[in-house]
């Protein structure tokens, strides 16, 4: 035995052998607490769960990259204090100044240096009408290039805010001049389409509320909300670093460990007796799926990210995974106190058992005192949007098309540590459906896109990522099949999300599904395989790509091109 | 080796430790020398993949159920799907996924010599547990289940109003997550989770 390995060896045992919570903290006693080395980007073991062992072996190996925290050298006192999201209306033809710049955050008492759009924390929720246009001088104050994406919005190509392919990057100081034509009534978002993994974590993200002129669109209810989900890593130093070059946290996507919506870890509502809530959700994190719930009040699912359902349908959670929006309806029929909140059922995997995992994300209070008004009838009725079934039965001669296009999830990994391949490779046996939670954060954190690399491969060429590129006509309609494949190194969920357009989930696991709603993100668990319906409706290249930022990362995207019609 | 790929420190020793280095330099002595390990499956770029994604998609969990010594020469498969679900996974409110499972036995038995066969799922500490449904005439059986964990079970019984089984178990499954495999009792793990 080389007497170097037998040394490497010996020491790996001795470093483990401290208990793990007590290597929660290790290296943090060289940071000042207090000052302004609060925001020093200084690699160390991530937070972990308190059920949670490291790894022995893999405490003193760090991700090969340069640690990366925003505003070095600045003072956060010297940052405006961020303030929340303010509603800004605009119509036909208005003109917005969105700004990207650095603001001082406090979560839970502790400040950090984080980004923000207009200072504001989401970003302006910005409400339109269907079908105005509006101008977005966007100014980028960051200390990264950037972009803005307008995740779900069917714009003009060059608008679409994809550095790289349809524009470049827009760099620290520059400017980029976006206008934006809403198509379609619903909720949508908007976020850096560049260092997702840095810059959507650290706050650039907003929302957009598109009003259609229908006022029976939606049900009537007593009060509309917008909710941003979302996480944040922070530990005992402050803000997880995040690599300069690359992601980090490529095998399971950046899980944070405070959540909030939005941008509060404590969100609260107040409502009246029988109130009818129509919440408009979007989850901004990089990777977490939730599963939502309203401390039992009854709930119904009215739309999804592009348009309503078919029908309308009772559910007992919302299971909302990065990038999807969700428009739900809650009655409140019973005084008290609600809790919001995210359920899951976590895996141990030194056990080998599920626990229960439940985050508090809010609190609704429901008064004694009835609502004014009494939405009640309005709630118990399902509607049937026969608006949207006639608009998705022009399509339906062609959902039992022959797949057009076909590809598998997957992963390759290399130049990861032994042991984590050793020690995945035995865990591995088994993988949840979908990862509610970081089982793994030690792992997870050393894994960069130098040594993960997520894939979309077309099945049948075996082109991967970017090396595919689909050509279609405008107004083609296609059928495109995806599989999530089980048997790779580490099998994960995947939201993929198609820029530019609109689709159908026609069936999962060959089972067709019979209440329809048009989407531009799709979750596929671990394994399953859904076949999508996409029209072609809007010229110029798109790109397609799974919305777990750090997947995303990873390479897991292709482009396409519609050509349009002359 | 890179600079940030190790950075290791020497504290006194303990005999298990030892033990313990050796086996973690049985495990990991390659790459900690080379300072990276090869993928386990490389797959060569450009190769031809062509997936029988058509065969996949209609399960994605196919369970073989074990026949006991009692099993009357029945054998079986459990078939998961999820239940129907617009956020295209279904869970529970508390989490649980939920599958919908089709079972379908097998036996060179006459009909008439079919004995009434019932399916049940119970959680793995037995705690739990739930009937399936009486096992059809051509011998399938559907229900939905919403634990994670859990272990399905055939049964022959003299009635069909029963809540719990009282005849002896024929076949027996368990939920994909009973392929965890549990690391607790692994040396190399023993000093992190605090057993030594």
């Amino acid at each position: 035995m080389p007497a170097v390995a037998a040394a490497i060896g010996l020491a790996c045992a001795l470093g483990t052998a401290r208990p793990a919570r007590a290597q929660h903290h290790a290296g943090h006693e060289m940071h000042d607490m207090n000052g302004a080395t609060r925001n020093a980007a200084v690699w160390r073991m991530p937070p972990m769960p308190p059920s949670m062992p490291m790894l022995p072996g893999l405490m003193r190996l760090e991700p090969a990259l340069t640690p990366f925290l925003p505003g070095a050298g600045i003072d956060p006192a010297t940052l405006p204090a961020a303030r929340p999201r303010e509603v800004i209306a605009l119509g036909d033809g208005d003109t917005l100044h969105l700004t990207a710049g650095l603001v001082r955050r406090t979560i839970n008492g502790r400040t950090f240096t984080m980004y923000g759009f207009n200072g504001q924390y989401p970003g302006p929720l910005i409400r339109v009408p269907k079908d105005a246009t509006i101008v977005v001088v966007f100014d980028n104050h960051i200390d990264l290039p950037s972009s803005i994406h307008w995740h779900g919005v069917r714009v003009e190509n060059r608008y679409d805010g994809v550095p790289g392919l349809t524009q470049e990057p827009v760099a620290p100081g520059d400017s980029f001049v976006y206008h934006v034509r809403f198509p379609d009534a619903g909720i949508y978002w908007y976020h850096p389409h560049h260092r997702e993994d840095i810059q959507q974590d650290l706050g650039l993200y907003g929302n957009l509320l598109v009003d259609s002129p229908r006022p029976d669109y939606y049900s009537p209810v007593n009060r509309e909300e917008v909710l941003t989900l979302d996480d944040l890593l922070i530990d005992d130093t402050g803000l997880f670093p995040y690599g300069r070059e690359r992601a980090t946290h490529t095998l399971m996507g950046r899980f944070g460990n405070i959540m909030l919506v939005n941008g509060e870890p404590r969100y609260e509502l107040s409502v009246k007796k029988g109130a009818v809530v129509r919440f408009f959700l979007t989850n901004v994190s990089n990777t977490r799926t939730f599963n939502l719930s309203f401390g039992g009040a009854r709930m119904k699912v009215v739309g999804a990210d592009i348009s309503r359902f078919e029908r309308e349908q009772w559910v007992e959670s919302v299971v909302i995974a990065p990038a999807q929006r969700y428009i739900v309806e809650v009655l409140f029929d019973t005084p008290g106190r609600l809790a919001l909140t995210n359920r899951v059922q976590a895996i141990d995997h030194f056990l080998a058992t599920f626990y229960p995992e439940v985050d508090t994300l809010g609190i609704v209070t429901v008064a004694d005192a009835p609502a004014a008004e009494d939405h009640t009838a309005a709630f118990e009725t399902l509607r049937v949007n026969d608006d949207v079934a006639a608009d998705i039965e022009r399509y339906r001669a062609e959902f039992d098309r022959p797949v057009d296009h076909e590809l598998v999830l997957t992963t390759r990994v290399g130049e990861l540590p032994t042991l984590i391949v050793q020690i995945m490779s035995l865990d591995t046996l088994y993988f949840p459906p979908v990862e509610w939670n970081d089982a793994m954060p030690d792992m997870n954190y050393l894994a960069t896109g130098e040594n993960v690399e997520w894939i979309l491969r077309e099945a049948g060429t075996g082109r991967e990522n970017m090396d595919i590129h689909w050509r279609f006509r405008q107004g083609d309609v296609v059928k495109i099949r995806l599989h999530n494949d089980a048997d790779s190194f580490h099998p994960m969920q995947h939201p993929i999300h198609v820029h530019g357009q609109r689709f159908l989930v026609l069936e999962r696991d060959g089972v067709p599904n019979d209440n329809l709603v048009w989407k531009d993100t799709a979750l596929l668990p671990v394994g399953s395989t859904v076949d999508l319906l996409v029209e072609m409706s809007n010229p110029g290249e798109w790109m397609l790509h799974c919305h777990i930022a750090e997947h995303l990362e990873a390479g897991m995207k292709m482009a396409f091109t519609v050509e349009g019609q002359t | 080796m890179k600079k940030s790929a190790l950075r290791l420190a020497l504290t006194p020793c303990r005999p298990t430790r030892v033990m313990t280095a050796f086996l973690l330099v049985l495990g990991t002595a390659p790459a900690l020398t080379a300072g990276r390990a090869q993928p386990p499956h490389p797959i060569p770029a450009g190769a031809r993949i062509c997936r029988a994604v058509d065969a996949a998609r209609r399960t994605p969990e196919r369970i073989v159920l074990e026949p006991t010594r009692q099993s009357l020469g029945f054998t079986g498969t459990a078939e998961l799907t999820f239940a129907p679900s617009p956020f295209g996974v279904t869970v529970s409110p508390d989490g649980h996924h939920r599958y919908d499972v089709r079972i379908q036995l097998k036996t060179i038995r006459h009909e008439a010599d079919v004995p009434l066969l019932i399916a049940w799922v119970a959680t793995p500490d037995l705690s739990r547990r739930m009937k399936l449904g009486v096992v059809g005439a051509d011998l399938t059986v559907s229900g939905r289940v919403d634990w994670n964990q859990f272990l399905v079970i055939v049964t022959a019984e003299t009635s069909a109003d029963v809540d719990r089984w009282h005849g002896p178990i024929l076949l027996t499954g368990r939920s994909p997550s009973g392929r965890m495999h549990t690391m607790a009792g692994h040396g190399i793990f023993q000093s992190g989770y605090g057993f030594c």
